[in-house]
């Protein structure tokens, strides 16, 4: 076997073992969090780094996902499964709607259109008490206790959750490796390259930014729906323009098109902040500091020049 | 083609009166012409003409203000440019217009996907009709590059090939979607003599494989070579119309293109 897998294989163990090696369920939560945020950037890249669609209401759809299934759950009694699932469809036909006219403006009013939806959405989130629980919706149910053969499995612990978002990340990248190593890919990396030479050559630009949107939207939205019976209480923010940013300003640092670049993002600009806790009022500086540095010395993100530093480094770096 | 075999057959490509204005600007006014199947047909004009403009008009890029444009008798008016390419009219743009960082095989089957079928469930399942359809685009791609002799660069990025490979590569991504016609626009610009006989050769068998050429060219003693019949155009209207010896003698044209005194 390659050295390479060796290395991979001792990697993803590594993270498998974390739950029975790291007994502090603090440390478990915030590993859990990094998944997820894992998870959005990598479905962000979907329409960003793959197809050329800086969007700022990324978080507006994980926002989505995390009320609809909530409220689901909380005004219909819908159980978790199911609710999860309605949740995520509810969110992908408002993303597809939303996504219908959008996607027919370009550039910088794009990038507009976008952060405006992502203000509404919050907004909206935040003044519709009676449906959203205003400031703060709580008391979603945690996942039940589910015994198989005679073992009883605690699906509301801190370890079944770190589990499940390893989980659903790992189906995540695996879903977009398809998608990306495929015609449908293909055709988003020619509207990201030249959108008019895309059209010029017979692909549906309009359409496949639909699909590049919606596909990163419904991802988002899962994994809000998951994010809301893992906290048990959610807030507005988590849907608004400033979440977006910050998911954004983790592909930019991380570096796009790449496993790596979703990993790296992540842990730089939310974990290592969350670890010094002492400098959590310097968070902002820190999170403007390392992006002045990726943009001016690492215009591809960290993954992107650690690529570039030799050939053998690219097939390292996935 | 000689003219008796042009008015046996229909036209693969006919304008009704083709206009397009910009604002006050007339950049092309009421022209009528007639492309057949296999031809070899060659637009000139000097710059500013309207030339790039009817190109834009036949792909829907721009909307006609007047008239119509009937590709195999068929209106291609209401149409996006994505469907005029599924109709089977393809077009290579003046400038080598690539997608820069993409490598010259996947960018040649970008051209392809028009004509393939898998969706992005396919891509996610991966039935056998996935890989068959896969395996199919490869090999096609590969002819084309042999085609266009880019065999050496299948995984160089797009942007890395000289300026002549660059347009290669995009004839090789037009003929990808399977045209019917074609419409190449200045493809000998910035070439030198090697470059541009290449290239010739390259046109001319396209065209002996029955695909129907549309160029348009600031080279008259090439558009003369390699035409079957020349339009020209000045200010947006037709000037003449016929065979290039006579169109190379028209004193309108030599006007157009020297200045008249």
């Amino acid at each position: 076997m390659h050295p390479r897998f060796i290395i991979y294989f001792l990697i993803g163990l590594a993270v498998v073992l974390v739950p029975v090696f790291v007994q502090s369920n603090y440390w478990i939560y915030m590993f859990t969090m990094v998944g997820i945020f894992m998870v959005l950037v990598s479905s962000l890249d979907l329409a960003y780094g793959h197809t050329g669609l800086v969007s700022l209401a990324h978080a507006a759809f994980f926002g989505i996902g995390a009320y609809s299934s909530a409220i689901l759950q909380l005004k219909l009694a819908v159980p978790i499964l199911p609710a999860l699932l309605l949740g995520t469809l509810i969110t992908a036909i408002i993303a597809a709607a939303i996504g219908w006219p959008m996607l027919r403006i370009r550039g910088p009013y794009f990038v507009l259109g976008t952060l405006a939806i992502g203000i509404a959405i919050e907004i909206i989130i935040h003044n519709w008490d009676g449906l959203t629980g205003g400031v703060s919706l709580s008391g979603i149910p945690m996942f039940p206790e589910v015994t198989i053969f005679g073992t009883t499995f605690d699906l509301s612990s801190k370890r079944f959750f770190y589990y499940l978002v390893l989980a659903v990340l790992v189906v995540t990248q695996i879903l977009i490796r398809r998608i990306v190593n495929s015609r449908t890919g293909r055709t988003f990396a020619s509207i990201r390259e030249n959108e008019d030479l895309a059209a010029a050559l017979g692909m549906n630009v309009s359409g496949y930014k639909l699909i590049s949107f919606v596909a990163a939207s419904t991802i988002a939205a899962f994994m809000g729906g998951i994010y809301a019976n893992y906290m048990g209480a959610i807030e507005p923010e988590i849907a608004g323009s400033h979440m977006s940013f910050n998911l954004l300003v983790m592909i930019v640092v991380g570096g796009t098109r790449s496993i790596a670049g979703a990993v790296i993002g992540p842990l730089l600009l939310w974990f290592v902040p969350e670890f010094l806790e002492a400098a959590q009022m310097y968070r902002p500086l820190f999170f403007g500091a390392i992006l002045i540095i990726v943009i001016i010395f690492m215009p591809t993100g960290i993954a992107g020049k650690l690529r570039s530093l030799h050939p053998r480094m690219a097939k390292w770096i996935p | 083609m000689d003219s008796m075999n042009s008015s046996q057959s229909n036209p693969i490509l006919r304008t009704e009166n083709l206009s397009v204005q910009f604002g006050a600007l007339m950049a092309v006014g009421q022209l009528d012409f007639q492309i057949y199947p296999g031809e070899l047909f060659g637009l000139i004009g000097p710059n500013g003409a309207g030339k790039t403009t009817v190109f834009n008009a036949i792909t829907s890029t721009v909307p006609l203000s007047h008239g119509d444009i009937y590709f195999k008798g068929k209106s291609l008016r209401s149409l996006k440019p994505h469907q005029v390419v599924t109709r089977g009219i393809v077009r290579m743009f003046q400038s080598a217009t690539i997608f820069p960082k993409i490598p010259v095989m996947i960018h040649i089957m970008n051209g392809l996907s028009c004509r393939t079928k898998s969706s992005v469930w396919n891509s996610i399942i991966r039935p056998p009709s996935f890989h068959k359809e896969e395996q199919t685009s490869r090999q096609r791609a590969r002819e084309l590059i042999q085609f266009t002799a880019l065999e050496g660069f299948e995984d160089h990025a797009a942007e890395s090939l000289s300026w002549a490979q660059q347009k290669r590569l995009m004839l090789a991504t037009a003929l990808a979607t399977e045209p019917r016609l074609i419409l190449l626009d200045e493809p000998f610009a910035g070439m030198n003599a090697d470059e541009i006989g290449e290239m010739i050769a390259l046109i001319q068998a396209i065209r002996q494989d029955g695909m129907t050429v549309f160029v348009i060219d600031h080279n008259m003693k090439v558009m003369q070579r390699i035409c079957d019949r020349i339009l020209v155009l000045n200010f947006g209207q037709k000037l003449t119309e016929g065979l290039p010896e006579e169109v190379a003698q028209d004193s309108r044209v030599i006007e157009a293109y020297l200045g008249g005194d």
